[in-house]
């Protein structure tokens, strides 16, 4: 999917994968080729960049241990997508059991953390945005950062999330709605 | 991407660019640090028989356990039981319901010296002393004459 040109191929990488005396050598680049596009894919969902990190080397644990067994139903892209995705989901889940009482949600806890982040380096308005980002129920964020910022086409969104395109575009609708009436009561 | 997918706040707009950051060389260090991690999970895998093991001696465990404080929890209630074969409550239950619902057993075992106190009793009875005092008590008692006589 981000192959260049004179590089291997997704399927080509698999298949060097099922070749023990080439696996890890596949792997790396594998990992190599992906790693930033899931780091700010996590990123934006945990917003913090220790959690992030932990998350991404979970993924692609993951990866690792099931790469073997993937028979490229779904291409390589969707399938370390939606790893990462589930991962991330799975990882706010927990930090959300955490919490006993409903007053201290991780929501408000992430928007402090974006507050107090040496790691953000946005303005006024990329920090107003944010939060409201931060306001939405977690699959309307989940959809409106893949579309709004990665810009990911419905069909491809469809495939990672296994769900409708029609669900996707009523999901993204209603976050703009809210991401919307949020800015301007700001 | 469609207009209509577009922020309509002004000021938002251009505002796509990203805001977080990374410490520095961290993307190219990613991978030999995953690397670290993968070769400490590896090891795990190989001793994975031993490590499937464990919960299943846990839970084992945990279950005799759970069995062994049931035992001790009925011998301890068990000694709580008194020659009536009946726990401190459950006579305390019987006592305040004020029904004495005796074994078989009891009975027969406490049939002599019932029949002893009865045969007293019935002696006096007979004593025309006794009557007299029972009168005088009865009378001490301000118990009305007219009673006094129909009970003896």
């Amino acid at each position: 999917m981000v192959q260049k040109k004179g590089e291997y191929s997704d399927s080509e990488l698999i298949r060097f994968f099922h070749e023990p005396e080439k696996s890890d050598y596949a792997f790396n680049l594998i990992v190599k080729r992906y790693q930033e596009r899931l780091y700010w894919h996590i990123r934006k969902l945990l917003i913090d960049h220790d959690d992030t990190d932990d998350v991404l080397q979970d993924t692609f644990i993951k990866v690792w241990n099931g790469l073997k067994n993937f028979r490229e139903d779904a291409s390589l892209y969707t399938w370390l997508y939606r790893i990462a995705t589930n991962e991330a989901l799975s990882f706010l889940r927990k930090k959300k059991k955490r919490f006993l009482f409903p007053l201290i949600d991780v929501e408000h806890q992430l928007e402090n953390k974006l507050e107090g982040d040496g790691y953000f380096n946005g303005d006024t308005i990329q920090k107003m945005l944010q939060k409201a980002i931060l306001s939405l129920p977690e699959r309307q964020r989940l959809v409106f950062n893949m579309r709004y910022f990665d810009e990911m086409k419905y069909d491809t969104m469809a495939e990672i999330l296994k769900v409708s395109v029609g669900s996707l575009k009523a999901s993204y609708h209603h976050a703009m709605k809210k991401v919307e009436k949020y800015l301007l009561n700001e | 991407m469609a207009n209509k997918d577009k922020l309509s706040t002004k000021h938002t707009e251009d505002k796509k660019e990203n805001p977080f950051l990374v410490p520095d060389g961290y993307f190219e260090n990613f991978s030999a640090r995953l690397q670290d991690k993968l070769s400490e999970h590896k090891p795990s895998e190989e001793r994975s028989h031993d490590v499937r093991l464990k919960p299943y001696i846990y839970s084992t465990i945990s279950i005799a356990a759970i069995f062994m404080l049931v035992l001790v929890f009925f011998r301890i209630t068990d000694n709580n039981r008194g020659d009536t074969g009946l726990t401190n409550s459950e006579i305390a239950v019987v006592l305040e319901a004020d029904v004495y619902d005796l074994e078989e057993s009891y009975l027969i075992d406490n049939y002599a010296a019932y029949r002893e106190t009865e045969e007293l009793i019935h002696s006096n009875e007979a004593d025309p002393r006794y009557k007299d005092e029972i009168i005088q008590y009865l009378l001490d008692e301000d118990v009305e004459m007219e009673s006094i006589v129909n009970e003896l």
